[in-house]
This record gives structure tokens, C-alpha cells and sequence, in this order.
């Protein structure tokens, strides 16, 4: 249901989105063409040069140090992905672009209210292989840099515990966009609207969670904090997006 | 594969590996900080019953705390510590009724320190039935679960039940025993005329049976060192030989060990019942006594244990002396005078002390300055080496009433009552007397009942005869150290404050957090070393931590103790 509700709210976004990039269109160069010598009508622009995503993440954590802060070690996040295509041959076509992922989640720990958050940034570098009017398969490599956030406020700390570090991240994916809509103006350069899906494993560098109460700076206060053991947001992962092409 | 049934694909597996997995339960139990902590003599334990465990919390470097965590059986029951503060009883019901495989039976875990290092170990005896209460040897070979007057913990259960370990030894179950190799533990129930065990007392080794006349030891009859478990119930005492608890059965129905014996108080022909209570054993092994008195009666029993007729199941038998001491007795004790051993009883209706000649019965009364209601035997502490006779301090707690304190010399107190009692006033009712280990023995602290706003406790100097009081702005609860060298006084906001025996000058300190109880503990990272530990039991438990031998500035506030990872 939650799930459900987060596609909701995030396909209207991204026709805003889209419509925002259609009106951007005229200012966009036309720099990609995968045979810059044939006439313009038999080029294929349906994969358009830019791209923007939007959807939801999400992953599935075995990690141990992930019991605090969930209840079913999993992790819901909501994604944001811009790329363009810099390179095509034939069918295939090699896209990089940016990523951001951000979630967050909340549980009791022994009775304690948690909480977890994590960014994460990455540049995805994504191979398409591409299907005409039925859209285009992909692998997608995305290293980069998560931001996590672990929170535990218990009633014996003067503050609540925490801890915040980056981290080295990558993603690993495959999947497929579905060309929902136009389909068949293909030599048309438009906004074209996407979804798609797609699966992989997602690798965080493991942490210690060794949590301490945020003391104010100055304080002589000698504290220690709580060793929650090693969290390592590593696990496979899906993403189901909307998607824009221009 | 049309968009929409792509999409319902999608999202139904999505929610289907949403809804799988899930988190130890570990996470999900919330710790019940109103569960027992006990201070050992390196470590304070927490109980964590959700999660099945006991956490040993001791000291290192710098004030920290390192974590030991000890399985225990399953629905904490109760614990005691050992006088040497090195063991920890852990008793549990187990899940009852047992429905699957999974489920536990009960069980005691005996949880042993290391003396130097405070590394512990654990030892698990399972026990057929859940019981609720322990009962510890202060020697440390035995203890003995039992049901008491707690609310039973099964549908139906046998409040006679005791289930005696040897924990000198490992587990031994009913299956694997023979007669020749007994289960450790083992259980019996008491003959029981109606009562159920309230108290249970270990005696010291005595030499059974006592008082072997000419004729019996020529009949081959001689006494043995024993150990015995006297059971008060609500209406009669037993008496179980325990260093005989795990002899052969005499017949295959027959439990292990020898039968019990019990001492009706009652006739059996009226409905009149008397509890025994207050039960004393001569330390003397070859007098072989009792002593006790019941909350109906004015009588002081007493028992001798004389060898038994031939054919008695045990070889000692109990012969009773009841002695009149005029009104409801309130504390009583074995005491060595000038003129022998007496039993002292205070009967604070009369403000008297009665001295009991235990052989004749014969009694002499002794004026008290005040309704005196408790004793306690002072003899070391105030000669200073081992004498013949005995010094009490004498008491009355919890009455409300400003009496003070005495000192009882008994070396001439049957013959000249009159000079034996030294007075020393306290200006507040006395709640209770604190004893002072070692080297201090001669200190006792007197807490007193709290008064309006303010409050005192008096270290009551039993050499010099002085009681000097320390004042504090709120109601005090007082932690002796077991080094004998300091108290620490605290109350449950964040107050805090040190009494060195030495000085007697407080040094006020402020802990991090409120306090809830205060364990002062060996730190075996140095020699001699020892930490306060304050606990807070607020959220998973928080502790502060002074060097409790120079506490200033030296606090460190450690929080959500029982967080850690499983």
C-alpha cells in the first residue's frame, strides 16, 4: 500500500517533470545522432538524448546491524536519475548520468524509538540495448557515495545517539523501459513518456555502528555510546520509475 | 506483456518481497527496567529476561564498562548472590506448561566469577518444577529452590517441593541418576501438616548427634559433622539432613536422601497454629541447637538434636524445651556468658531481655533502657580479638521512636544485669543497622527514618562508643563498600556522596544521570582498584562511573547499556 501510494504520487511529478522538459525543447541541441548522415526521417529519436526518472527504490538488507531500524529488512527509498546519451551504434547506446536515491525508515529498537536515512549519489553509466517502438533493455553500473544516518533515542542518554558517515557505494543493474507513449513518431524528436524496471544488487560499504550521544561542543561530559554492531546496506534491490526522454 | 499487466506484475512482486524477511526478536522486547540488578563482587548484573540473559557489567580502564552476557533459562523467577559476592543464583520458570520441544524446562543457572580476572562462566541444572524462591548456603555448596508463599507459576504445583543443588558439582539429570549416582538436583517434597515453607536457614556444620551419653557412644553411636536445612513453615519446622540429601533412596518410591524430620508446634487437637520464626543455630558444632519463637506464643523453643532411638531413619532426633519469657519475643540469640551458653530473647512489651539457660530452662530477666526489638552479635568488632563471652548491639527498628542504640556486654549479665548495658543515644528513629566489613568491622551505620525535609544516618563506632551523625537534605540510601573502607550515601535524583570510614568527611558528587541504585565493585585493570557504579534505570539502563577511590572528576556517563547487539 505504502508502495502503491509513493507511485502515485510520484508519476504526476514526473509529468510535470515532462512537460517542463517539453518546453525546454526548442533550446535543446541536437547533438546525438547515431548516423548523422542519414536523412532526418529515418533517424530514430525515440530515445530522445536526454532523460529525466523518477520513481521508487527498494532494497532488501540482510545486515544485522539493519535489525534496530526495521522490522523486515527492507528499505524503501525514492529515486531521481538524469542521463544523456553521449554515444550510440546501431541498436546500442551508452548513456552516464547522475543519481539520488534518498529513504528513510523508523522502528523500536528494545523499546527505543529508531531511525535511519541514507542519500546516496552515484553516476550511473548505463548500456541500452535498444527495441524500436517497444523500448530498450539496459545494464546499468552506478558508483558513488552514500550518506547514512542512524538515530536511537534512549531515555538513559542525555542526547539522543547517533551517527552520521559517508560511504562508498555502488549499484548494479539490469532492466527494461517500456515506451509508453508516443510509440510510433519516430523520427520525431518530443518528449516521450517511460516506465520501467529493473533489478540488481546494491552495495554500501559496511559501517560500525558505534553511536554516541551528541554532546554540545565544549562539554567535559565523558559518555559512551552504544556498539550496534556492523550495518552493511547491502542486498538486491528494485526500482520501478516513470521516466522522460527528450 | 501489455503495460498494465506489466505494472500489477511489478508491483505485486514488489509487495511480496516487501512483506518477507524480518529482524531477530531480540529488537522487539523492550527492557523491563524495573528487572532486578545485582552487585557482585567485580561486576553488577542486569537481568534481561526478554532476552533470556543475564549482562555482567565490570569495570576497566578509565571507567569504562566491559559486557559479559550469560544465557539463563527461560521467565526469570528471582536470584541471590553469594555472601563472597562471586556467584549469582539465577532461578527460572522455564515456559509453562511445555507445549512444544522448543520449550524450556525450569532451570538454575549458577553464574561463578572468576576471583581475579571477573571473567564468568556459567553452569545450567534443569529442574522439573518451576519454583520461585532461593535459598543460598552461605558456605556456597548448596541451594535450595522452593516455592514459598509466592503466587504459584503453573496451573497446579505442590508448594512442599524443594529441589536441593550441590553446586559444588555439575548437573546430573533423573535420567542419567542410579541409585549409586544420584541426580544433582535433587527434589523432595516435605511432609507437610498443612503449612508451607516460609524461611529457610543452613546451618553451620555441626557435629550430629549432640550430647552422646556414656552408654550411646558405647553403643557404637558417634556424631559426624553435618549440614542441615531447617525449613520454617507457617505452622511447623523440618529439619532436613543435607549432608544427606542425595543418599540413596531407602526404597525405589522413596526420594533421595534421608527423611525429614518435623516439629509440630501444634497439638492437632486445637485450631489454634503458631509460625515459627526468628530461628537461630548454635555456632558451637557440638551443642547441636535450635532456638526459635513463634508469632502466637510467648514461649522461646529450643531444640536439642540427641541421638535418635535405633530404627529412626535419621540418627539424630530433636528434644524440645520450651521456655516462657513473659510476653511475645521480638529477636532472639545463642550467647556466651561467664556463666555458659544462654539464649537471649528481647521482649520489647516489657523492655526487658530475658536470658534463657537452655538445659534447665532457667531465666534471668535483664532491664533494657528502651523497648529494644533487634540484636545483633558485636563480639569481634567491639574486643577486637576472640573472646569468651559476647557483646550485642541492641536496637528497635521501624517503630517510630527515638531510642537509640546499646551496647549488651553478656560476660556478667546473668549475675549482674544491672552493669551490663551501655546506652548511646540517636536523636532519630533507627531504621536499620548496617554492617561494615573488614577493616572496619568496628563501624556500624545506623540509617535512620526520614525526618521532615532533612534527613541523617549515624556511623556508630563500637571501639570509641561515639555515633557521629552525617546530615544530608533529602532521605539517603546508604551502599556499604564491600572493601569496608567507604559508604556512599545517594538519593534517586543525581546526588550523590562519599563517606570515607577514615575521614568520615563527605565528598558530594553528581552523577549524570538519576540514580536508582549505586554498587560499588572491584576493577580488576588495577591493583586495589575499584568503581561506583550508579545505575540509571531509565531506557535500556545507563550507568555513571567514578573511580570510587578518588572520584573527583572522574565520571563517565555510559548509556543504553542493553542496546547492544544480540
Amino acid at each position: 500500500m505504502k508502495l502503491l501510494t509513493i507511485l502515485i504520487a510520484i508519476v504526476p511529478a514526473t509529468f510535470t517533470t515532462g512537460a517542463g522538459a517539453q518546453l525546454a525543447l526548442p533550446t535543446q541541441p541536437d547533438t546525438v545522432h547515431s548516423e548523422p548522415a542519414a536523412p532526418p526521417s529515418n533517424v530514430d529519436r525515440r530515445e530522445g538524448s536526454w532523460r529525466i526518472e523518477a520513481g521508487y527504490r527498494g532494497s532488501f538488507v540482510p545486515s544485522s546491524g539493519y535489525g534496530p531500524f526495521s522490522t523486515n529488512e527492507y528499505f524503501p527509498e525514492f529515486s531521481l536519475a538524469a542521463s544523456r546519451t553521449l554515444f550510440a551504434r546501431g541498436p546500442f547506446s551508452f548513456a552516464p548520468g547522475l543519481a539520488w536515491d534518498f529513504g528513510s525508515t523508523g522502528a523500536t529498537a528494545r523499546g527505543d524509538p529508531s531511525s535511519f536515512s541514507m542519500q546516496r549519489v552515484t553516476v550511473s553509466l548505463e548500456g541500452r540495448v535498444h527495441l524500436g517502438p517497444w523500448g530498450y533493455a539496459y545494464l546499468r553500473a552506478a558508483p558513488g557515495a552514500a550518506m547514512q544516518k542512524a538515530q536511537i533515542d534512549d531515555a538513559s542518554s542525555p542526547d539522543p545517539l547517533a551517527k552520521s558517515q559517508w560511504l562508498f557505494a555502488t549499484d548494479l543493474s539490469a532492466g527494461y523501459a517500456w515506451l509508453l507513449w508516443p510509440r510510433w513518431e519516430r523520427s520525431v524528436l518530443e518528449p516521450r513518456l517511460w516506465l520501467q524496471g529493473e533489478g540488481g544488487y546494491g552495495w554500501v560499504a559496511g559501517d560500525r555502528l558505534a553511536l554516541a550521544p551528541a554532546l554540545p561542543s565544549g562539554s567535559t561530559d565523558r559518555t559512551s555510546g552504544v556498539d550496534l554492531g556492523t550495518l552493511a546496506m547491502q542486498g538486491a534491490f528494485f526500482r520501478l520509475a516513470a521516466a522522460v526522454s527528450f | 506483456m501489455s503495460a498494465p499487466r506489466l505494472t500489477s506484475f511489478c508491483l505485486a512482486g514488489a509487495c511480496l518481497m516487501a512483506s518477507c524477511g524480518g529482524r531477530p526478536s531480540y529488537w522487539d522486547q523492550p527492557v523491563n527496567t524495573s528487572g532486578a540488578t545485582y552487585g557482585l563482587a567485580g561486576a553488577v548484573a542486569v537481568v534481561d529476561d526478554v532476552d533470556h540473559r543475564v549482562v555482567l557489567f565490570t569495570g576497566a580502564a578509565d571507567q569504562e564498562l566491559t559486557t559479559q552476557s550469560l544465557p539463563i533459562g527461560h521467565n526469570f523467577a528471582s536470584a541471590a548472590t553469594s555472601p563472597d559476592g562471586l556467584t549469582l543464583f539465577v532461578l527460572s520458570s522455564g515456559d509453562q506448561p511445555v507445549q512444544t520441544s522448543n520449550d524450556e524446562s525450569p532451570s538454575l543457572t549458577v553464574i561463578q566469577l572468576n576471583p581475579t580476572t571477573f571473567q564468568a562462566s556459567s553452569t545450567l541444572y534443569e529442574m522439573s518444577e518451576p519454583l520461585s524462591n532461593l535459598a543460598i548456603d552461605p558456605t556456597g555448596t548448596y541451594a535450595v529452590a522452593y516455592q514459598g508463599s509466592t503466587m504459584a507459576t503453573s496451573f497446579a504445583q505442590n508448594p512442599n517441593e524443594i529441589v536441593i543443588f550441590d553446586v559444588t558439582k555439575g548437573f546430573v539429570s533423573e535420567a542419567a541418576s542410579s541409585p549409586t549416582h544420584p541426580p544433582n538436583p535433587v527434589s523432595r517434597s516435605i511432609r507437610s501438616f498443612g503449612g508451607t515453607p516460609q524461611q529457610l536457614t543452613f546451618s553451620p556444620s555441626l557435629n550430629l548427634p549432640a550430647s552422646i551419653s556414656a552408654d550411646e557412644a558405647m553403643a557404637g553411636v558417634k556424631a559426624s559433622p553435618r549440614r542441615l536445612l531447617i525449613i520454617e513453615t507457617n505452622i511447623d519446622l523440618s529439619i532436613v539432613d543435607l549432608t544427606h540429601a542425595f543418599d540413596p533412596p531407602a526404597s525405589p518410591q522413596a526420594p533421595f536422601g534421608l527423611a525429614e524430620i518435623t516439629v509440630r508446634l501444634t497439638s492437632g487437637t486445637g485450631t489454634a497454629s503458631l509460625t515459627p520464626t526468628g530461628l537461630v543455630v548454635d555456632p558451637n558444632p557440638d551443642d547441636g541447637r535450635i532456638a526459635f519463637f513463634t508469632t502466637g506464643d510467648t514461649n522461646v523453643y529450643s531444640l536439642q538434636l540427641i541421638p535418635s532411638p535405633p530404627g529412626s531413619p535419621n540418627d539424630f532426633n530433636p528434644q524440645i524445651n520450651l521456655t516462657p519469657v513473659g510476653a511475645p519475643p521480638s529477636d532472639i540469640q545463642f550467647v556466651r556468658t561467664l556463666d555458659g551458653l544462654r539464649i537471649a530473647a528481647l521482649v520489647p512489651s516489657m523492655s526487658t531481655a530475658v536470658l534463657i539457660e537452655p538445659v534447665m530452662s532457667v531465666t534471668t530477666q535483664v532491664p533494657l533502657a528502651a523497648a529494644y526489638s533487634s540484636m545483633s552479635l558485636v563480639t569481634n568488632a567491639v574486643t577486637g580479638s576472640p573472646s569468651n563471652t559476647d557483646v550485642a548491639l541492641l536496637w528497635s527498628a521501624g517503630t517510630g521512636v527515638a531510642s537509640g542504640v546499646a551496647l549488651w556486654t553478656l560476660d556478667t549479665a546473668v549475675g549482674q544485669a544491672y552493669r551490663s548495658i551501655e546506652v548511646l543515644q540517636i536523636a532519630a528513629p533507627i531504621q536499620a543497622v548496617l554492617d561494615v566489613a573488614a577493616p572496619n568491622d568496628n563501624l556500624k551505620v545506623l540509617a535512620t527514618q526520614a525526618g521532615q525535609g532533612s534527613s541523617a544516618f549515624y556511623v556508630l563506632d563500637l571501639v570509641q562508643r561515639t555515633a557521629n551523625p552525617i546530615s544530608t537534605t533529602a532521605s539517603a540510601f546508604l551502599t556499604i563498600a564491600p572493601d569496608g573502607h567507604r559508604m556512599w550515601a545517594y538519593d534517586h535524583e543525581t546526588d550523590l556522596a562519599l563517606i570515607d570510614f577514615t575521614t568520615l568527611n563527605p565528598v558530594p558528587l553528581t552523577a549524570d544521570a538519576p540514580i536508582s541504585v549505586v554498587y560499588d565493585i572491584a576493577n580488576p585493570t588495577a591493583i586495589g582498584g575499584r568503581s561506583l557504579v550508579a545505575m540509571d534505570a531509565e531506557g535500556t539502563f545507563g550507568a555513571t562511573v567514578f573511580n570510587a577511590l578518588n572520584p573527583i572528576a572522574s565520571a563517565r556517563q555510559d548509556v543504553a547499556l542493553l542496546l547492544e547487539r544480540p
